[in-house]
């Protein structure tokens, strides 16, 4: 096993370091009550607008409150909505995207044509859209974000399923008699599963951003939520007088979604080494 | 070809239509009576009735979609539940700082992202390609709201080289110096992305045969890279690239609030942020219609950049 970890390290060295830095940040998420040195909540109007120091490291916001705390319990939400929304696309996309792809004829053009409609809106605008319709909060910020993905997921499940479906064993396990429910998801499933999870590793990140774009419009998660979103919208607002509140959000985002980013290229080259050029 | 262009034509036609449906009906599924909320503390039943008629929102759902449809095919589009201007007027008033904004960005793009990815691909695996290649992988990463914060914050208010918000007076110098950081904002992830691409397909390239016979006739290393590799490294690149803008067009949203732009996608979240519904509606149509159209003109030049390809 460890030979095994090894290896992985000395051929993808980058995917390897990013999985552990995702590691890191979801431990502190699940730490986040041990680990934040305050309440997120918790605000002294006396110490509003505090820059950085050794009581509060990465200063303080409008409310007098600990932006690295608010950080910290923030990744909670981002990493949640992160996961669970990939969760919901990867399910939608998929029975979508297997479902044409294996039917074809009429089915496979009523269903690619309902996901070019969901692709013919940008993506963010859908999940904007949704929210804004049907109210933020963290439910609905996973499934407009969710919904709004399902279509580019259906559209690689489609693709895989079609390729899948001419295999000489799929026609032989036809020939034995199996139904369709069971060649689905016996045959066809486990073998488009690469591609499908390259594009969710690689998802998870865009779905980060998507959540801190809508949390930093205010159509995501409520104040006083700590989302990263919300924070760096804060910090826009007091630019002038507290430039250092959207910093500390502002590079948890970035160090999430890059480790993200380079972990779904890990994954993909380990997958798929032809891929890598 | 012509075949092929008809029929992505008529398939984009139909996505609209379907687009056109999904947000018509999404508007009336929303919770809560749009007019209630409109008239505020206002409200009684009969002023709810009079916008309810002067907005057609007491007919059956079936007869709105029918009377949303003709409408909008006759250029009707509807008035704003807000200023009572038609909603046409409105958008076309603020598309023009939309559009600079996403031809700027795309400029920026290409001029940083395609000679980056060249010259990584040219010295592969050496400094230049590792560097060039993580400073993508960055700007992939970082959301562009916040990459605007960052611009505001040292450009703007720290070293006063541009101006805080807005889109800028009348004259030219002055729109382009508010032009500046958004572009750089929305651009910065496509010219990743292209650095990205451009790269990919110059390494794929440049071991093609023909790259080979060129250089075997003796011809400049220079020659064989513009006239030869390039030409051809290009064709992924411009349809990544095309997707990519339609991309763009959804994130100015984002960066049009960032940097108080009147632009569409201000004007959306704006109309949002006032239920104005019938704007609202009006404003995705117009986002949808633009994708579809992008992508429309990207698989056609798609198809006329590479004569190998072949539609059926």
């Amino acid at each position: 096993m460890s030979k095994e970890i090894k290896k992985i390290f000395r051929q993808h060295t980058a995917g390897a370091v990013a999985f552990c830095v995702v590691l890191a940040i979801v431990v502190v998420a699940l730490l986040a009550p041990y680990v934040a040195p305050r309440d997120p909540y918790e605000y002294d109007v006396q110490r509003r607008f505090e820059p950085p120091s050794e009581d509060y490291l990465a200063g303080t916001d409008n409310m007098g409150r600990c932006v690295l705390s608010r950080v910290i319990w923030g990744a909670r939400i981002s990493l949640q909505v992160g996961l669970v929304a990939v969760l919901i696309g990867a399910f939608l996309g998929l029975i979508m995207g297997l479902v044409a792809g294996y039917s074809g004829s009429t089915t496979e053009a009523v269903i690619m044509r309902i996901v070019d409609v969901g692709l013919s809106f940008p993506f963010i605008l859908l999940a904007i859209l949704i929210t804004a319709f049907f109210g933020g909060g963290l439910s609905n910020v996973m499934i407009a974000v969710g919904i709004a993905r399902a279509p580019r997921m259906a559209r690689i499940a489609h693709a895989a399923t079609r390729q899948v479906r001419e295999t000489e064993y799929i026609e032989a396990s036809r020939a034995m008699g199996a139904n369709r429910i069971r060649i689905m998801s016996r045959h066809i499933l486990p073998n488009i599963m690469a591609p499908v999870i390259v594009r969710a590793t690689l998802d998870i990140a865009i779905a980060i951003l998507a959540e801190s774009s809508l949390s930093f419009l205010g159509m995501g998660i409520t104040p006083p939520t700590p989302t990263w979103g919300g924070i760096i919208a804060v910090g826009r607002e007091h630019l002038r007088r507290a430039s250092w509140i959207a910093s500390a959000p502002g590079i948890a985002i970035f160090i999430t979604v890059l480790s993200m980013n380079i972990l779904g290229d890990g994954v993909r080259d380990y997958l798929d080494p032809k891929v890598g050029t | 070809m012509k075949t092929y262009a008809v029929k992505r034509l008529l398939q984009g036609f139909i996505t609209v239509i379907g687009a056109m449906t999904v947000v018509f009906l999404m508007v009336r599924l929303v919770p809560g009576d749009p007019v209630a909320t409109l008239l505020g503390d206002y409200y009684t039943e009969e002023a709810a009735q009079v916008l309810r008629s002067e907005f057609g929102l007491h007919q059956p759902i079936y007869v709105q979609y029918f009377n949303y449809l003709t409408d909008a095919f006759q250029g009707d589009f509807g008035y704003s539940f807000v200023t009572g201007r038609p909603v046409y007027n409105t958008l076309v008033e603020a598309f023009p700082f939309t559009m600079e904004l996403a031809i700027a960005s795309l400029v920026f793009a290409l001029t940083i992202g395609v000679p980056v990815g060249v010259m990584a691909a040219l010295n592969r695996n050496s400094w230049i390609d590792m560097l060039s290649m993580a400073f993508a992988i960055a700007f992939i990463s970082i959301p562009g709201f916040y990459l605007g914060v960052l611009l505001l914050q040292y450009f703007s208010l720290g070293l006063g080289w541009f101006p805080v918000t807005g889109v800028g007076g009348p004259e030219l110098a002055d729109r382009l110096r508010h032009l500046v950081l958004p572009a750089i904002a929305l651009g910065a992830p496509t010219a990743a992305i292209s650095a990205r691409m451009t790269r990919s397909s110059v390494v794929e390239v440049m071991g093609e045969d023909y790259i080979r016979t060129a250089r075997s006739k003796g011809i400049h290393e220079r020659i064989v890279v513009f006239k030869h590799a390039l030409r051809n490294a290009m064709i992924p690149v411009v349809a990544i690239i095309g997707l990519s803008v339609a991309v763009r067009f959804g994130g100015s949203v984002v960066i049009e609030t960032v940097f108080a732009r009147r632009g569409v996608g201000y004007l959306l979240i704006q109309s949002i942020y006032d239920r104005d519904f019938v704007q609202v509606q009006f404003g995705i149509l117009f986002y949808a219609c633009v994708l579809v159209l992008v992508n429309i003109i990207c698989d056609l030049s798609y198809a006329g950049l590479d004569p190998r390809i072949r539609y059926n």
